[in-house]
Order: C-alpha cells, then sequence, then structure tokens
C-alpha cells in the first residue's frame, strides 16, 4: 500500500485562510465596540479569525497525515482557477481603474466561464453562460428568448445530448415558462425582446 | 383534552378542498424527486418558493411540507428496483432492497417500505403534535444567551451528525456564518461586505446560495461524471404481505421509528442521518448480521420507517423554537418569511390554524403517499426511463426564473452562478455543503443574540455560565465535541458513515 500527503486537505485549508485574511482585513474597517456594546467589526473579525485558525490547521493536518493513494483526491486546479477569476477580477477591477463591483463581477463571470470553456471544462461554461447573459440582459432579450438560450445552451452540455430534442425541449420549456411565470404570475419581464 | 380540540381544529384546515389539493400536490412532486436521481428536495423546494407567492400561508407550508417527506418515500422505490438511492436518505435501503428485488421479492421490499414509512410517519406526526405546546412553553423562558448557545449547539450538532470532515464541515459553518452577515447591519445600519453594490446591501438570500449549490452546482457535477443507470427495473409482483412477513419486520419498524425520531429532533438530524443509524443499529443486534446486504427485510423496514419518522420529527424545533436544524427546514423558514411568519413559539398561539393544520396535514399526506407509491409504483418506475438530459436544462431553467420572481432583480442570478462555482470548488476539496446553508440561516440571529444577551449582562459574558439552560446547552455542545475526539465514537461515526459515498444533500 503506498501512501501519500492529502494534497486536497491542504489546498483547502489555504483556501480557508485566504478567506479568513481578506474577510478580516475587510473587517477591520467596522467599528469593533466594547463587550457590552458589540460594535458591526466584532462578530465579522471574531468568525475570520475562526475560520484562518480552522483552514490553518485543515491544511497542517493535511501535510502531517499520510493517506493511501488510491483513496487521495485531485486538488481541484480548475474549481479554484474560475472562483479566483470570478472574484479576482472585479477585485483587481475595482482597486485599479475603480470599476464598479457589480460592473466587476459580470465581467469577471464572463471570463471565468471563458476559462472554463478554453480548459475542456464545457459543461461548466454552457450551464453558468446563458445565466449570465440573462442577468445582465433580462430585461431586453424577454422571457421567451431568455428561457430558449437557457435551455438551448445548458441542454448541449450533456454527453448524450440530440440537437433536434434540445431545439424541441428548448421551445416547449420556453413556451411553458412564459404561460406560468408572465401569464400565470405577471412576473415585470416583458416576454418578447425589445431593442 | 385541549391537543383533541387542537387536532379537531386542525384536521378542520387540513381537509378543506384547496388544502387537500396542494398536499396531495407536494406529495406527488416529493415522490416524483425522490424517484429521481439528480434532484433533491432542498432544490425543489428552493424552486417553488416563488410559486407560493399565490397561496395561502396554509397552503404554501403544506404544499412544501408534503415535498420532504414524499421524497422519502419515493426515494426507496428508485433504491429497491433499480439500486440507486433517489434520495440520499434511501442509501441505505438500496443494501437490502434490490438484494430482495433480485430474489423476486421487489413487491414485499416496496410494501414493507411504504408501511415502514406510513408507520414511522404517523409517529412522527404524533411526536411533533404531542411535544410541540409543551415545548413551546419551555421557549418562551428563552433568553437571548439561551437562544444563542442554542445556535451553538444546533451547529455542533450538525457537524457531528452528519457525515464528512468534522475540521472542513466546521470551517463551511463559519463561511456560511459570514455570508450571513452581509448586508445593513440592524445596530449601526452599516451595509457590511457589500461593496457598494445596493442588492448586497439587503444580504446573500439563502434561496440563490440553496439553489447554487444544490441545483446548479449539483448538475454540473453530475454532467461532468456520469453515473452509469443501472442496468433494469427488476419486476414488481405481488405487493401484498403476507402476515408473518409483517410480523418479522414490525419489531424494525418500531425501532426504526424510534430511532429515527430521536435523531430527527436533534439539532443537525432528520431523514438522512436518521436512515443510517437505523440500519447500523439493526446490523448491531441481528443474531446473524451476515445477513445484511444478501436482502434482510429488516435492512429495508429500519431505515424507511426511521427517514421518514425523522423526516416528520424535524419540524419540531423549526416549529418550537424557529430555528432549522437541516438545508430542508433552513428552506422551510424562507417560506414561513415569505408569508411575514416569524418562525418561533409564538405560532402555535398567534396562528393555530397554521400550526395544527400543517400537523394534520403531515398525516393526510403519508396516508396519500401509501396509495400512491403502493398500487401506483408502476407509474413512477416509468419515470426513471426519462433521461437526465431532458430533465437538468428544465431544472436550470426554474432555477433562474424562480430567483428572479423572488425579488425581481437580476444580480440574484449572477450571484447564482458565483455560489455555483464557489459551491463545486468547495464540493471537489471535500467539504459539505449543507453546513455552509445553515451558518448562513444562522448568521444574523447569532449575532443579534450574542449582542443582546452582551447588552443585558453589560458586556459580562459570565451571563452563559450563569443561566442554566444557556450554560446547559453550551455544555451539551462540549460534550458533542469532546465525543468526536474519543476514538471509539469516531469509528462508530466512521462506520455508519462507511456506504455514504453517494450521500449529498
Amino acid at each position: 500500500m503506498s501512501t501519500t500527503r492529502d494534497t486536497r486537505d491542504i489546498a483547502a485549508g489555504l483556501v480557508f485562510v485566504a478567506i479568513g485574511v481578506v474577510v478580516y482585513a475587510l473587517a477591520l474597517d467596522y467599528p469593533f465596540g466594547r463587550t457590552a456594546r458589540l460594535g458591526p467589526g466584532y462578530f465579522p473579525q471574531a468568525l475570520a479569525i475562526g475560520l484562518g485558525g480552522l483552514g490553518l490547521l485543515i491544511a497542517v493536518r493535511g501535510a502531517l497525515r499520510r493517506i493511501d493513494t488510491r483513496d487521495a483526491s485531485p486538488i481541484p486546479w480548475i474549481e479554484m482557477g474560475i472562483v479566483a477569476t470570478m472574484l479576482g477580477v472585479p477585485a483587481a477591477l475595482a482597486l485599479a481603474f475603480g470599476v464598479s463591483v457589480r460592473g466587476g463581477l459580470i465581467v469577471g463571470a464572463a471570463a471565468a466561464a471563458g476559462l472554463a470553456f478554453a480548459l475542456g471544462r464545457r459543461e461548466f461554461a454552457l450551464l453558468l453562460a446563458p445565466l449570465i447573459v440573462v442577468s445582465l440582459a433580462f430585461e431586453t432579450i424577454g422571457l421567451l428568448v431568455g428561457s430558449i438560450l437557457i435551455v438551448g445552451l445548458s441542454g448541449l452540455a450533456a454527453h448524450d445530448a440530440r440537437l433536434k430534442e434540445v431545439g424541441i425541449s428548448a421551445i416547449l420549456l420556453a413556451i411553458f415558462a412564459v404561460c406560468v411565470f408572465a401569464l400565470g404570475l405577471g412576473i415585470p419581464v416583458p416576454i418578447w425582446p425589445s431593442f | 383534552m385541549e391537543i383533541f380540540d387542537a387536532l379537531a381544529l386542525g384536521f378542520s384546515v387540513a381537509v378543506t378542498s384547496e388544502n387537500l389539493l396542494f398536499c396531495l400536490l407536494g406529495v406527488v412532486l416529493g415522490t416524483l424527486i425522490g424517484v429521481l436521481p439528480g434532484i433533491g428536495p432542498v432544490a425543489t423546494i428552493a424552486m417553488l418558493l416563488p410559486l407560493t407567492y399565490a397561496l395561502t400561508p396554509v397552503a404554501a407550508l403544506i404544499m412544501l411540507a408534503g415535498i420532504y417527506y414524499g421524497a422519502q418515500y419515493g426515494g426507496s422505490t428508485t433504491a429497491i428496483l433499480v439500486n440507486l438511492p433517489g434520495e440520499s436518505s434511501s442509501v441505505v435501503t438500496a443494501l437490502d432492497g434490490y438484494q430482495l428485488a433480485r430474489q423476486g421479492k421487489a413487491g414485499q421490499a416496496l410494501a414493507i417500505a411504504a408501511v415502514g414509512s406510513f408507520i414511522g410517519g404517523t409517529v412522527g406526526t404524533l411526536i411533533v403534535a404531542g411535544f410541540a405546546v409543551p415545548l413551546a412553553e419551555i421557549a418562551f423562558k428563552f433568553g437571548p444567551a439561551d437562544y444563542f448557545a442554542l445556535m451553538v449547539l444546533g451547529l455542533v450538532g450538525a457537524v457531528v451528525l452528519a457525515s464528512g470532515d468534522l475540521f472542513k464541515s466546521f470551517a463551511m459553518v463559519l463561511l456560511g456564518l459570514l455570508l450571513g452577515l452581509v448586508g445593513m447591519d440592524q445596530n449601526s445600519s452599516l451595509a457590511r461586505f457589500s461593496f457598494d453594490v445596493p442588492e448586497l446591501t439587503d444580504g446573500i438570500g439563502f434561496v440563490v446560495v440553496a439553489m447554487a449549490v444544490f441545483g446548479i452546482a449539483e448538475i454540473i457535477h453530475n454532467l461532468e461524471r456520469p453515473e452509469q443507470r443501472a442496468a433494469g427495473v427488476a419486476p414488481v409482483k405481488g405487493l401484498w404481505l403476507k402476515w408473518n412477513e409483517f410480523r418479522a419486520a414490525l419489531p424494525a419498524i418500531a425501532r426504526g421509528t424510534g430511532v429515527g425520531s430521536i435523531l430527527g429532533v436533534l439539532p443537525g438530524g432528520g431523514a438522512l442521518i436518521a436512515s443510517f443509524a437505523a440500519y447500523a443499529l439493526e446490523k448491531k443486534i441481528a443474531r446473524d448480521p451476515s445477513r445484511f446486504g444478501k436482502g434482510a427485510i429488516e435492512g429495508v423496514a429500519a431505515p424507511e420507517s426511521a427517514n421518514n419518522a425523522g423526516a416528520q420529527t424535524s419540524f419540531v424545533p423549526l416549529l418550537v423554537l424557529g430555528l432549522p436544524s437541516n438545508a430542508v427546514m433552513a428552506m422551510m423558514v424562507g417560506a414561513m418569511t415569505i408569508h411575514s411568519i416569524i418562525p418561533g413559539p409564538q405560532v402555535i398561539s398567534t396562528n393555530p390554524a397554521l400550526f395544527w393544520g400543517l400537523i394534520a396535514s403531515m398525516w393526510i399526506g403519508n396516508l396519500m403517499l401509501v396509495i400512491l407509491n403502493l398500487p401506483m409504483v408502476g407509474l413512477w418506475v416509468k419515470l426513471l426511463t426519462v433521461p437526465y438530459r431532458l430533465l437538468y436544462p428544465a431544472i436550470l431553467l426554474f432555477c433562474a426564473i424562480g430567483l428572479f420572481t423572488l425579488n425581481n432583480n437580476t444580480f440574484d442570478i449572477l450571484l447564482m452562478v458565483l455560489f455555483a462555482s464557489i459551491g463545486l470548488m468547495l464540493s471537489r476539496l471535500g467539504c459539505e455543503l449543507a453546513p455552509l446553508l445553515l451558518g448562513l440561516i444562522l448568521g444574523p440571529l447569532m449575532e443579534l443574540n450574542l449582542r443582546r444577551a452582551l447588552l443585558i449582562s453589560g458586556g459580562d459574558w459570565g451571563v452563559f455560565a450563569e443561566r442554566p439552560i444557556a450554560a446547559s446547552l453550551l455544555a451539551f455542545s462540549a460534550i458533542l465535541l469532546l465525543l468526536i475526539v474519543l476514538p471509539s465514537f469516531r469509528r462508530t461515526r466512521a462506520t455508519a458513515f462507511a456506504d455514504d459515498s453517494t450521500a449529498k444533500g
């Protein structure tokens, strides 16, 4: 039986440490308060320290523990890269150019979907891309086109997808969505696209 | 007797044609998603929340509750007939259930599962009815310090009783608590972690996160690692039980119901843990444990009774204290808030029709489920032939539009994309996602009660040791934590979850 270090746990621990450090730094801006009157900074700072500490513990344990090679799981580098892109791009844009975080998040998400596609994670990209488009332009493209987009693109992600089947289900589900959400519940989104 | 008047009121509410209809709708939907692998009650309830706007609060809660316990019935059908757990709480049922089906006893296994579920569900409902009022009276004595301690216990319990790595689960709880703090601080009106995004000042909705991690991340996971569907569906014949078969299974049903009822009430408990514990117990006390895994009827009867009893009794902490003990109950909190009902002990007195109506509907729903699941089992099995590639785009669509409907903003959809990616990353890092959701719900509540407790005590932490309720709850949490450190308990826990390789929230 060959053993290995639990590298995935090291990665998991370091992710928690990173989150803890960033959150702690952000929470330093909020008043700490006194014990009798806890300020808005107290609870988040305490939680961030706890999270960072636990992360450190998880990482150290992963580094010390020997586990069976067959039980070891790979480090999800691509998933970590996708999340880093989604959060890093808006952070960088905001710090460097003063771009609003809201706008930066859209750019970051689009970049992450592109990254996923480029790295061969078709499923990831095809599911998230239409959602990003809809979140950006739901009012413009309307419910019908938005629904067709979501079902049509995501439907192609299955390994056994059939083009004709995806097309038919996209149209049927879009009609169903229009009936339930627009005609039934009356959500404030136009049915048809308006440019 | 007061309780009979109360139950009479409950039944009078539950049997109105509208409420019966939504109860039926809930249990049918529950059975449906229970039968289908790849979609669970949390994502389903999240998708349906916006639709409940149009309903009365009672009808909405009746329907959503039906989805949860209905899923426990449906899950066993798939487990027994195709050796795939339709629901994670039916993972252990597949072990012996499928063996029985291969021996030509699929009918008996299904019948035992349904009867066991019904008995478990009935007893569980009675426990909710009987214990809610006395427990609520205790709950009224709770001060902020006690509530804080209770939430600590709930989170510790959720981590200890659930499967998965303890340290990582705790980290997920803390991450969830932090996410819960995003938005306007109630005391200082300071917008925390909102980065000047107006939508974030309202906080991160738990429906967003629930849909993201239990809906979308789950779909991506399923697509990237396609499970091989089982080769064939075992034929079903003879759904009637012989008296001696029933009598052989009855003790196991009783034990399963007991285990499930207790574990359901505990924080962090619910259907999933109940079924594992019940199976482990049966195996332990059996005269010949080697029969298990080869078609022992107790291996079907006990976990199926337990998961249903647990599904019912996990409503106790929600209805009595307003605290969700698992992810499904967290969704129920959301459903109540949508209808401006603040969950807590006051619901029983301020809204008795809702409270007792829900309880009565649970029993009616269980009755409907027996009828739905036994004679109509063939219909449900046919559903398994619907390929996943047709299902997931629909789930995705309803998540996206449903989410928009909740707050009429598209930013939530972007947040869902973000949290789906984060959820997938964390689950690939070996972290459980359910504790994150619990933390998210409890975050603001914990901070609020901590602040109040310390304000009242003038900044003295001793308040947590002086108040008997708080002190004993914290002591109990500490004992739970100590138990994990003890090697023998750790081993038992490891064995209980040994077969739990596919379980998900």
